[in-house]
């Protein structure tokens, strides 16, 4: 068992999915795939530990905002912080602030600079550890 | 002519009158005057004439006034209701050419009518094409740039993961290749950003929202911000007390940005780039100066052109996306503001923009274009609240006659109300408690018509010993718990008294 953090990415398209996962794993952290919602919500019930959840709003199957509030719903995720990304359409932002409203800790513009994201993840960590811990 | 023909018919007609007359009374006067077979005679004769005079009468009537009154008609129905009437030709004399003349008239009229209208169709559909072509030229912009962003940041982002060691270690050459690929990277995704910018803003996708606001403290942020990267220039700033102006703060920032960034990039080591911030007449101005090698009468001519590029051969490597000002163009024009260059060359750039102050009067300038603009006003009925004191003085009289002159209403001054029966627009002054209730009650029955929908804008206007945001507050709330609307520009009450 490491201390390693483990985040688990929720990511439909593969370019953006595979630079985030080799930046996060670049920094230390251990990272899992996830690229539509309902593979989110089967994974985050799956695995035992998970430490945060990166969400994107636009997926395949289940939509962000979904799997987001069925995650804070659920007894075993809802202690997960998750940060959701969103892109700049006034539907796709209204759905990020309904996130927020449903207990996301953060969100962040599509597309996004890396260097932003570990920012948001060391918060959202931290805040969580604090709180929690 | 009409007046010569009218003296004649009226005298031949008073001639005819007075034979008719005279032969009348000689006729009934006859039997008392003379014997009584010469008597019958000349009232045979008497009576006779009247007959003759009456049937002359009659014709004359049918050959002059007839065709006139039915000219008259024709004229009428073509300046009144627009409607051509042909008129029958019946007489070989000058009537008969009047009414030939008048048919003629009438056709060319509706020939021209009629290339009129054909000409309108065509200018209609000319201009819904190029209303087509300018929106599939915006759509085309902005989409090309969104898809244009995601691969572009994965490319920046593996660029970066290279660069950082994160694939294993990289030589020194192979670094050094990474980096310039960076760069350029990073070149292309700020000139993508920049299209963007200017395309969203000029397709009307970003909608600024401009607000009364500290410019003060917006300057004093901007200066520090770039002394922080002024590396070797100073950055300063002049600016006594300034007035509260109109502005969408984020976007006059990026102006302010713009302005600056282009400012140190041309200014030489050790030199000043000054900004200052100056009232003047109803708007702000400031001015950003650099001590750069100054500008030609050529360059300054497109400056605010898109794609209008500086060469700065002291500044290699450091060119901008020619986009900067043409953005900020955009943004001070809609502030209503304007936006200018002088310069010399050896001798430095100035770039002066303007903003409104934001006044009581151009605040509600500002609430009138915006009921006019609203699509809404064009389908319903809206109502400007204007809170003013309870005996409107010149000024408010004033705002008044200058929203009319804005909406093109008329608007009823004196009265709270305008023109309910047809109204799309109802200005009123919210007086007081009772005014507010008065108002109320009638636009329920102007509602009660066919009113589709209702809008509401506010505007204050500056109130002595009263509290006019708070009527303008209850008018808009008591709005919008009947008719189910929300105001759509209520100016902060803090503005009022701000000086009309």
């Amino acid at each position: 068992m490491t201390d390693r953090k483990r985040i688990l990415i929720g990511e439909d398209d593969p370019s953006i999915l595979r630079m985030t996962r080799l930046r996060l794993q670049h920094e230390g952290f251990d990272v899992l795939e996830a690229c539509d919602g309902q593979a989110v919500l089967d994974q985050a019930e799956a695995e035992p530990v998970i430490h945060l959840i990166l969400l994107d709003i636009k997926m395949p199957k289940l939509n962000g905002y979904e799997v987001c509030r069925r995650l804070k719903a659920g007894p075993g995720t809802a202690r997960i912080p998750v940060i959701v990304f969103s892109a700049s359409e006034t539907q796709l932002q209204h759905l990020a602030n309904r996130c927020i409203e449903a207990g996301a800790a953060d969100w962040i513009k599509k597309p996004f600079r890396t260097k932003d994201l570990l920012g948001k993840i060391h918060r959202a960590l931290g805040e969580e550890g604090g709180i929690h811990g | 002519m009409n007046e010569r023909y009218y003296s004649l018919r009226s005298r031949l007609e008073a001639l005819a009158w007075t034979v008719l007359f005279l032969t009348a009374t000689a006729g009934g006067m006859a039997p008392f005057f003379l014997p009584r077979d010469k008597a019958e005679v000349v009232f045979a004769f008497a009576l006779g004439g009247v007959l003759f005079l009456f049937l002359g009468m009659l014709l004359m009537r049918r050959a002059v006034t007839a065709p006139l009154a039915r000219l008259a008609h024709g004229i009428k129905q073509m300046l009144e209701v627009g409607r051509l009437v042909k008129l029958p030709v019946t007489q070989a004399n000058e009537l008969g050419t009047v009414a030939a003349g008048f048919n003629r008239l009438a056709e060319q009229v509706e020939e021209q009518k009629q290339r009129l209208r054909e000409h309108i169709t065509e200018l209609q559909r000319v201009n819904a094409e190029l209303d087509r072509l300018a929106n599939f030229k915006d759509d085309l912009l902005v989409t090309i740039n969104h898809q244009l962003r995601t691969p572009l940041t994965a490319l920046l982002e593996g660029l970066e993961l290279l660069h950082d060691g994160a694939m294993g270690a990289v030589t020194p050459d192979q670094a050094a290749l990474v980096g310039t690929m960076s760069e350029n990277a990073v070149r292309l995704a700020n000139l993508v950003e920049q299209v963007l910018d200017l395309s969203l803003l000029k397709s009307g996708r970003r909608l600024l929202t401009p607000q009364p606001a500290d410019l003060g403290a917006l300057l004093r942020r901007a200066c520090e911000t770039w002394q922080a990267a002024a590396e070797g220039r100073r950055v300063t700033l002049t600016c006594g007390e300034l007035p509260a102006v109109y502005m969408d703060a984020e976007a006059i920032q990026e102006v302010l940005d713009h302005l600056l960034r282009n400012a140190l990039r041309h200014a030489p080591m050790n030199s000043e780039v000054a900004l200052r911030a100056e009232p003047q007449d109803g708007h702000v101005e400031i001015a950003v100066r650099d001590g750069g090698p100054g500008l030609s009468a050529e360059q300054l001519a497109k400056l605010f052109e898109p794609f209008t590029h500086l060469h700065t051969p002291d500044a290699p490597g450091s060119q901008g996306s020619g986009l900067g000002l043409a953005f900020c163009r955009q943004v001070v024009e809609r502030h209503r503001g304007v936006i200018s260059a002088q310069s010399q060359p050896q001798q430095g750039t100035t770039i002066r923009f303007t903003l409104p102050v934001a006044s009581v009067r151009f605040l509600f300038e500002e609430a009138c274009r915006a009921v006019h603009d609203d699509s809404e006003f064009q389908r319903g009925l809206y109502a400007l609240l204007v809170a003013a004191p309870a005996r409107p003085g010149p000024d408010a009289v004033a705002l008044m006659r200058r929203a009319e002159a804005l909406l093109k209403r008329n608007v009823h001054h004196g009265d709270r109300f305008v023109r309910l029966d047809d109204a799309r627009l109802v200005i009123t002054a919210v007086t007081d408690e009772p005014g507010l209730e008065a108002m109320l009650t009638r636009l329920r029955g102007a509602l009660a018509r066919e009113v589709p929908e209702v809008g509401v804008a506010g505007a204050l206007y500056p109130h002595e010993g009263d509290q006019p945001d708070r009527l303008l507050d209850a008018a808009c709330r008591r709005f919008a718990e009947h008719y189910a609307v929300t105001p759509h520009t209520t100016i902060p009450a803090t503005l009022v008294g701000a000086g009309a």
